[in-house]
């Protein structure tokens, strides 16, 4: 894989958490009620997607310091 | 008024499921989520919907190729290409597919609810942080690639079959015909379909048709 591809993958997959994270975010900052419920499951998701930014930063600098 | 319904077609389950139901609360309808290419041409071809969100990788598998699929199938269908990625290259190729839409992840579930409901009522959307970068390209781009279906029509044309002939030889129907020669006449700049056919040849999207009158 040449390293525009690496970066190009690398980009992909860390945006991908971080629309859920800014996504959820985003309702939970807004005007509209939420449910209780509701307001449970997206603080989830966000902390889920939040492990999963943690694991691939930490993935990428170990890469970093392999180098 | 009737939701508009959606098919989202994204590899990463946490955020398929987020989509949905951060999509839902605006009033969409997700009649189906799939994670690989295979899955979401299928839902496509059930539902119909009225707009499908595809991410532009699907693990090893190209959303822009399978948009390239579900508008060769038919070019009425409207998809909205979905991307953490703002690479211009990435951008120009999921717009010659055919995509009409291209929104980044990085943008809010507002900003995707509104690409999607202008990509479904007709409307093309590039989101706007991409836009600098479209502009400063389009001032040194080269002409809009002719997709394999656009070319295979151009070909068949420029062997002398009609359009109708053209359908029946492809198995699709005029009208499906009749747009992707008007997709390709846009994109050509064309304004007859004989202008067309010539700027084609002219471009190397076609070869010229065999001197002995053979076709294949």
């Amino acid at each position: 894989m040449s390293a525009d591809e690496r970066r190009r993958r690398l980009r992909h997959d860390l945006h991908t958490p971080l629309t859920i994270v800014s996504g959820f975010a985003e309702v939970l900052a807004g005007d509209r009620a939420i449910s209780d419920e509701d307001r449970r499951e997206y603080a989830t998701r966000i902390h889920a997607a939040a492990i999963e930014i943690r694991r691939l930063v930490d993935a990428l600098l170990d890469d970093q310091q392999g180098a | 008024m009737t939701p508009l319904s959606l098919v989202l077609i994204e590899d990463h389950q946490a955020l398929r499921e987020g989509l949905e139901l951060l999509l839902s609360r605006e009033g969409l309808e997700v009649v189906g989520t799939a994670g690989s290419a295979g899955e979401g041409r299928d839902l496509v071809e059930r539902h119909s919907p009225d707009v499908a969100l595809v991410d532009i990788r699907l693990g090893d598998e190209s959303g822009i190729d399978l948009t390239r699929e579900l508008l060769d199938a038919d070019p009425e269908r409207r998809v909205v290409l979905y991307t953490g990625s703002s690479d211009v290259e990435l951008l120009i190729s999921g717009l010659d597919s055919g995509a009409r839409g291209y929104a980044l992840k990085e943008g809010t579930p507002n900003e995707l609810t509104a690409a999607l409901n202008t990509v479904a009522e007709g409307g093309t959307y590039v989101d706007p942080r991409l836009r600098p970068q479209l502009l400063s390209r389009q001032a040194t781009q080269r002409m809009p690639s002719l997709s394999k279906r656009e070319r295979e029509i151009m070909d068949l044309l420029a062997q002398g079959l009609t359009g109708e002939q053209v359908a029946e030889k492809l198995v699709l129907s005029s009208e499906t015909v009749k747009t992707h020669i008007r997709n390709a006449m846009s994109k050509l700049e064309a304004s007859t379909r004989v202008h067309a056919i010539a700027i084609a040849l002219r471009e190397g999207y076609i070869q010229p048709p065999a001197s002995d009158g053979q076709t294949a």
